[in-house]
């Protein structure tokens, strides 16, 4: 082929050789590509945070000024997990003032890795192939009313926030956060189950 | 690598919908399963709801574009080196029309050219002396459009002489190809202007006869030159822009509302290949209607397609689609009629 369009080329790459490109050429171009499939959720989570267009707007832009210094400096596993946090640290210096960005990013990359960790952990309601469902069933029925409900309906009957929080009569971030804290009671419950189990 | 380009555009798509509201519920509950297990879209749509999502779709337009001019430096480089390949383009595609021309001095020569039925009716008589309609064509691997032009004219062209081309390009995408042909062959009834776009910039003219290729859907064709009718034909296909446009002042055909890339892009989306056509092959239906001067569709037909299945889809692409623009003849809506002609590839 005569005529080699990078911007062509670079449409079918995904995260890891967009990643690449970058730190080898130096391309914004690889970036910019990379950078533009994220840029909805990283939009998404300043205006969560900064509650404002035109300042989330500018953020977007200067953590992709921020990547550009950034990536060259750290080994990357995750792009999205790694953006993500980059993202939300961003978003806090911004609202808090204090530590100074740097210290406080250096811990965020500290955090990074039991953040990934974390981040990866399938909660047993969540995993469709969990085997011991007596166990979890046993679990669900000891837990409050208000969040037994909202997992019940989320998990079991397929319904969205918003029927849900009609349903129950409260606010949609109420149900978020019942199912937030639910699941974190189960998950309590059932390693205490199997820590009981491994003792017998 | 593609699956997960595909994926990516999936779970773009899935975000939009769901942060427009757009969901049915049961998706919705999908949706926001995957939202537990994923903080960052599930922050991110909690950021979306509190902003309205015209103003979401305003702010990401917003953004891409400051994207955009972020990393343009690097964008010049590659108009650089798009032009390079123009040039050389360019070079190929003049010295083929010189072997073409010096062709075709030899075989009119030794044809005699027979005229054919006229598929055209229209209504508006033309105002300046010729006008030629042209295909535009754009294809993707430049080395292809090379090798179609030649498979073509070795098969069937008998080339016109003395033809001037002028080639204006509006952007890189479009081409709007203007085709002057002198009165001296009255002995050619009929014509056939085929101009493929074998890069972005560069186009190259072929006459068609008619004797040979009169099966072909896209030939359109004039009992006499000079009272040539104005005609326009449009071209969608999967995966190819084409295009064609008659020139004529004062005269301003039916468009698309949405415009004629968007109708482009309309097609590649909404075609439906029908079961029967083998993978990798393709077909071609044309069909044509008249846009009255109300901006009424009227009249549509199937003018050549390859089964019913094909005339059906084409029929209902064309039904279901984006409204028409009248036509206008010195600022007065007209009737026009409009042949589209669709790729099913």
């Amino acid at each position: 082929m005569i005529l080699k369009l990078p911007g062509r080329t670079l449409k079918g790459k995904n995260d890891e050789e967009l990643l690449e490109e970058f730190t080898s050429s130096g391309s914004l171009e690889a970036l910019g590509e990379l950078y533009s499939g994220y840029m909805h959720l990283v939009y998404g989570v300043c205006l969560k945070y900064l509650k404002n267009r035109e300042e989330s707007m500018d953020a977007v832009m200067q953590i992709f000024d921020k990547l550009i210094t950034d990536i060259p400096k750290q080994k990357i596993a995750n792009f999205r997990s790694w953006l993500y946090v980059v993202t939300k640290n961003y978003c806090l210096i911004q609202l808090r003032s204090g530590k100074s960005y740097n210290e406080k990013f250096s811990e965020w990359v500290q955090d990074q890795k039991t953040f990934m960790e974390n981040n990866n952990y399938l909660h047993p309601v969540d995993d469709e192939e969990y085997d011991n469902k007596e166990a979890l069933a046993d679990c669900i029925e000891r837990l409050k009313a208000e969040q037994k409900e909202c997992i019940r309906q989320f998990y079991y009957e397929n319904r969205c926030y918003s029927d849900i929080a009609v349903i129950l009569g409260v606010d949609e971030k109420k149900v978020k956060s019942h199912l937030q804290n639910g699941k974190r009671n189960l998950k309590l419950c059932i390693e205490e189950k199997n820590e009981r189990r491994r003792q017998e | 690598m593609k699956e997960e380009d595909r994926n990516k555009k999936r779970a773009l798509s899935e975000f939009k919908r769901y942060v427009r509201g757009e969901m049915t519920k049961r998706d919705e509950n999908a949706f926001q399963r995957k939202l537990q297990i994923d903080p960052f879209a599930d922050e991110a749509t909690e950021g979306f709801s509190e902003i309205t999502p015209g103003e979401a779709d305003k702010d990401m337009k917003r953004l891409g574009k400051r994207l955009k001019n972020r990393i343009r430096p690097v964008r010049r480089v590659v108009l650089y080196r798009v032009a390079a390949s123009i040039a050389v383009l360019m070079l190929i595609s003049s010295a083929f029309l010189i072997i073409q021309r010096y062709k075709t001095d030899k075989q009119i020569s030794e044809n005699i050219i027979s005229p054919v039925v006229v598929e055209r009716k229209d209504s508006a008589p033309p105002s300046l002396p010729m006008v030629a309609e042209k295909v535009n064509e754009a294809v993707a691997e430049p080395s292809e459009a090379v090798s179609m032009i030649t498979d073509e004219s070795a098969d069937k062209s008998v080339k016109a002489p003395a033809e001037t081309i002028v080639a204006t390009s509006k952007d890189t995408t479009e081409l709007l190809a203007v085709a002057e042909e002198p009165d001296s062959e009255p002995d050619i009834t009929t014509d056939q202007a085929v101009v493929q776009e074998a890069a972005p910039l560069m186009a190259t003219r072929m006459q068609e006869m008619p004797a040979a290729n009169a099966t072909r859907s896209e030939v359109k064709s004039r009992p006499d030159s000079s009272v040539a009718p104005l005609g326009k034909l449009i071209v969608a296909g999967y995966g190819t822009a084409k295009k064609t446009e008659a020139v004529k002042t004062g005269f301003i055909s039916a468009q698309p509302v949405t415009g004629s890339s968007n109708f482009e892009t309309y097609i590649s989306e909404n075609i439906r290949r029908p079961q029967s056509l083998p993978q990798g092959e393709r077909a071609i239906a044309v069909v044509s209607f008249l846009v009255r001067s109300t901006g009424a569709i009227d009249s549509l037909k199937v003018v050549n397609s390859p089964g019913d299945e094909f005339a059906t889809e084409a029929m209902r692409l064309i039904r279901e689609g984006p409204a028409w623009k009248p036509a206008q003849e010195n600022g007065q809506p007209v009737d026009d009629e409009v042949q589209v002609r669709l790729v099913f590839r």
